[in-house]
């Protein structure tokens, strides 16, 4: 059987998953397809990633690969150009009542809660995420971890990794304009920015 | 509603004023945000003072934010929720910026909320707060039982709404 492509996209401490309704079955899955004839792992992710959510992504490079039923699975990690998600061929023209496709990002926080089918581990493989991908020498975990935990490794590590790089917000100040009841407010004070919330609607709370 | 937010946001600096007479110095500001209040503001006059207040290279960013369902539920939620929202779409035509100076972009994300949080702000919506006591119930109970069944299945207290924000960032030319 044709290998699968995994793609494993990390953006602002969420994972982009696949939402499936199957025969009565709802889970989650990761991005990711059969890797065709001619095609590298890193094509077919690529091809995949943009069939099934509509986004544009990049190889940063290769986890880990694992067995799901006899089926070798090469998990790769990618990161993609922001957009609206949507579901692409051929998966659109397969929807039905009973079939669904809804890409969406899953909280990071939330991963290890969710129904995420992946592969396994076999025995002997070593499934151990490899932070070695184009050029990256991340370290390599010294534990075995397998299937979920290793997805949920690769993007826990990926998301610390990019808040790094991006680094803490400039402490710039803001105003946030018809601000209501601050629900804007709030997300731009947990940035640490200083915010000038302006309402002219004071309420009839006693202040 | 100015106060609500001071008490939930004790960090933020509050201040009463509408959108075209801001209480800030000239070329003060990194950005100016307008999240679901544009369509409120008189545009020429609160333009004007946009520019006065934004630093050189600062921006005016807007937000709109839509329900987009994903989940049967959220689909079923949208049947009884008569609000959604209640905001235009960023009907960028309208938008009276320069297009070299203007960037658009939309984002999906999710407001992960319990139940009670969602019901208590679809009761302050515009639509529900226009409605009869016997509507407003009738709707709010209505959201309840979806959310409630929503809740069971999935385990946790807080669900996922899914939704869509149409922004829109104007950088004023310098000079």
């Amino acid at each position: 059987m044709a290998p699968r492509a995994v793609a494993v996209v990390v953006d602002d401490g969420a994972v982009l998953v696949m939402h499936r309704l199957s025969d009565g079955a709802a889970y989650y899955t990761l991005p990711g397809g059969s890797v065709e004839d001619g095609e590298s792992i890193e094509q077919a992710c690529t091809r995949e990633l943009h069939e099934e959510t509509g986004l544009h992504g990049r190889i940063v490079g290769q986890v880990m690969t694992l067995d799901n039923r006899g089926r070798t699975e090469h998990y790769v990690l990618m990161t993609a150009e922001r957009g609206e998600l949507r579901v692409g061929e051929p998966e659109a023209s397969r929807t039905s009542a009973t079939n669904r496709y809804c890409p969406m990002w899953v909280p990071l926080t939330e991963l290890a809660d969710v129904n995420l089918r992946t592969g396994r581990g076999a025995t002997g493989r070593d499934a151990s995420p490899s932070w070695r991908g184009a050029g990256h020498q991340y370290g390599q975990g010294s534990d075995v971890r397998r299937g979920r935990a290793g997805v949920l490794e690769v993007a826990t590590e990926l998301s610390r990794r990019r808040r790094r790089l991006v680094g803490p917000a400039a402490p710039a100040r803001v105003a946030d304009v018809g601000a209501g009841t601050g629900k804007l407010t709030s997300l731009l004070v947990d940035r640490g920015l200083v915010v000038e919330a302006v309402e002219p609607d004071r309420g009839c709370l006693p202040s | 509603m100015l106060t609500v937010l001071t008490q939930d946001n004790p960090k933020a600096h509050p201040h009463q004023s509408v959108s075209d007479a801001l209480q800030f110095d000239d070329a003060s500001l990194d950005a100016v945000l307008v999240a679901d209040a544009w369509h409120w503001f008189a545009v020429e006059t609160t333009i004007a003072e946009v520019r006065r207040v934004l630093k050189p290279g600062g921006w005016l960013g807007l937000v709109w934010n839509t329900v987009t369902p994903a989940l049967p539920w959220e689909k079923e939620l949208a049947g009884v929720d008569p609000d959604r929202k209640g905001t235009p779409d960023a009907d960028q035509t309208s938008l009276p910026f320069p297009a070299g100076e203007t960037e658009y972009a939309t984002f999906p994300w999710v407001w992960e909320i319990t139940p009670e949080h969602y019901i208590a702000n679809l009761a302050t919506t515009s639509a529900v707060l226009a409605m009869t006591q016997s509507q407003r119930q009738s709707t709010l109970d209505g959201a309840r039982s979806v959310l409630a069944r929503a809740s069971a299945e999935r385990r946790r207290s807080t669900l996922s709404f899914h939704h869509s924000a149409a922004c829109a960032r104007w950088t004023p030319a310098k000079g």
